[in-house]
């Protein structure tokens, strides 16, 4: 049941995408997300749907496998789109008791909804083609202007980067915990709200348990290696730039600018419009 | 009351790139009131066996009897929740009745006491209050606890007591079956040797079977009787201890190795020793030396005479 979730795991296959500088993936999400929130109408949607199926393409990593992980945030779209539907003033469209269904409502959910759904799939894309130590070597490069106001930023990249390796253990724990419950009876998937978020402390408690006592082993092995911080430490895989990083960015870069083209296109229009109306030309 | 599994197949993460079949047409039945053990090499299908035994799985292909009775058969009522109703108590009651201990069972443990964590089985079968602080005190005394420890916190036992305590959890459901998954890892030999002679006392005197999933021939050797060996999804040997450890070399070749006692007589057997049977425990070893002993004493002796004649 909770092996269906895939945020945060890594796919090991190889592709053109998994190859690129964690550098290069860790921007281009940035960028992504940006240009999601620039988008206004649907058709930069559909735009930045297209370029998030080729770049899933280019990953060779299964579609359904990626649909199906999005299974985990079901619930939080459905919530989304449903509040988005009933909460935004505008024309009514139908009515149903004292609930209002208006025509920006639906036009509303239906932007968030799809909003939402790029912006997992679109993150996913980067734990998936990234391995988690990978992707902390680029984030403490990224980062590394920031040491110079004191930010400690060796440690924030450690401290994420054993978060994200521990996701996958802790859900494997959690499914063999809740399997040896069920073993001595538990049942987590009848009756109320109230008693199944009761019937789930038995898993709970042992889970937070067994994090503490792995962070404690984990801490005690990495002092065992000498482990003391970014001071004189050195790198078996120094991270660099190659050619496809550099094609990628340019692609990037022309996502972004098409993102912010089609945010203010009317506008654009309107501008030339008033500029030629000034200079006499209309 | 035995479990049946006929022609069951189990197939992890069907239909993706890590697609992986654990079990392929599995076809065995475990009796009541046998010790039977487990063996085979880690990632041979053993731990997707026993879950299959209790419902925690269910076949991709193939079907689990407990008792006769298809524990996986959909309950015939037509309302949706009155057949998930039905089927939530089926569930229950197989539960109770095949008692599953994983590896590392103290890690479960959850409840601020002792009683309260060995408790919890009972509560979820919804006994009456009374019949539980009888269970709790019955399977407590099963695994060697006493009273002192009921107001113990969990938490603050050995590893080997938080152990008990996991197993007592499940003793306390009363199953008929009880499976223990490597009940003796990480224990000292002292540890380990209670909690097995234990289990075998609770077989004899209760009448549970046992099921035992362990990688220690000597152990297998000493308790079972009764040995399944699994090889990569599939039944590889069925029988009696002296029968499986008889293949000393397909079971070396599977990675699993046989008892070290019946090592030393193989190797003896094949320096010329006379020795006919496949030996499974000291005492029977040390039998035969005696008696080879003893033969060649008299043979000297009879030697000596002749040259005195």
């Amino acid at each position: 049941m909770l092996r269906d979730i895939t945020i945060g795991q890594y796919y090991d296959v190889d592709s053109p995408v998994h190859r690129l500088d964690p550098r290069t993936k860790v921007l281009g999400t940035v960028i992504f997300i940006v240009g999601l929130f620039l988008v206004k109408s649907f058709l930069g949607f559909a735009a930045a749907g297209i370029c998030l199926l080729l770049l899933i393409r280019c990953s060779n990593i299964p579609l359904k496998f990626i649909v199906r992980g999005q299974k985990s945030i079901a619930m939080l779209l459905l919530f989304t789109v449903v509040l988005n539907m009933f909460m935004v003033k505008g024309d009514v469209l139908v009515r149903i008791w004292f609930l209002k269904i208006t025509y920006q409502g639906l036009y509303t959910a239906l932007f968030m909804g799809m909003r939402l759904i790029m912006l997992v799939i679109g993150c996913s894309m980067m734990t998936l083609t990234t391995t988690p130590l990978q992707l902390t070597d680029g984030l403490e490069k990224l980062l590394r202007p920031l040491k110079k106001i004191k930010v400690p930023v060796h440690d924030i990249a450690m401290m994420m980067s054993i978060a994200l390796r521990f996701i996958p253990i802790l859900m494997e724990e959690t499914d063999k915990i809740m399997k040896a419950q069920s073993a001595r009876g538990a049942d987590f998937e009848s009756g109320s709200l109230l008693r199944r978020a009761k019937s789930l402390i038995p898993v709970l408690v042992p889970l937070f348990i067994s994090a503490f006592r792995r962070a404690d082993e984990l801490a005690t092995a990495m002092e065992a290696r000498c482990y003391r911080g970014d001071e004189g430490r050195t790198k078996m895989k120094e991270l660099k730039y190659r050619t496809g990083d550099y094609v990628a960015m340019v692609l990037l870069l022309l996502f972004l600018l098409a993102m912010i083209f089609s945010r203010y296109l009317p506008g654009v229009r309107e501008l030339a419009g008033t500029v030629l109306t000034l200079l006499g030309v209309r | 009351m035995p479990i049946e599994l006929r022609d069951v197949s189990y197939v992890y993460n069907e239909g993706l790139p890590s697609e992986h079949r654990a079990l392929s047409h599995i076809n065995v039945t475990f009796r009541e009131g046998e010790f039977c053990a487990i063996i085979g090499h880690t990632g041979s299908g053993k731990s997707t066996l026993i879950q299959l035994l209790n419902g925690l799985l269910k076949p991709t292909s193939g079907e689990v009897f407990l008792n006769g009775e298809n524990i996986f058969e959909e309950p015939q009522t037509r309302s949706k929740k009155k057949r998930r109703e039905a089927r939530a108590k089926k569930m229950l009651a197989v539960r109770q009745k095949v008692g599953l201990v994983f590896q590392y069972p103290e890690h479960q443990l959850f409840e601020m006491t002792v009683a309260e964590d060995v408790a919890f089985g009972p509560r979820n079968m919804q006994l009456p209050q009374e019949e539980i602080k009888k269970r709790v005190k019955e399977a407590m005394a099963m695994v060697g606890l006493d009273k002192s420890y009921r107001k113990k916190s969990p938490f603050e036992l050995s590893g080997g007591q938080k152990r008990r305590v996991a197993i007592a959890g499940v003793l306390a459901m009363k199953p008929d079956f009880l499976i223990l998954d490597e009940p003796t890892a990480g224990l000292d030999p002292q540890g380990r040797d209670e909690i097995l002679g234990q289990m075998k006392r609770l077989g004899e005197e209760q009448g549970i079977a046992i099921l035992l999933v362990s990688h220690s021939m000597d152990d297998v050797a000493r308790y079972a009787d009764r040995v399944v060996a699994i090889e990569e999804g599939e039944l590889k040997y069925d029988g009696k201890p002296e029968e499986v450890f008889s293949h000393a070399d397909e079971l070396k070749a599977m990675g699993l190795g046989i008892p070290q006692v019946t090592e030393l007589a193989e190797q003896l057997k094949a320096k010329g020793f006379p020795i006919e049977k496949t030996v499974l425990d000291l005492d029977e070893m040390e039998a035969i030396l005696t008696e080879w002993n003893q033969a060649k004493t008299e043979a000297v002796s009879e030697d000596k005479t002749e040259a005195r004649g």
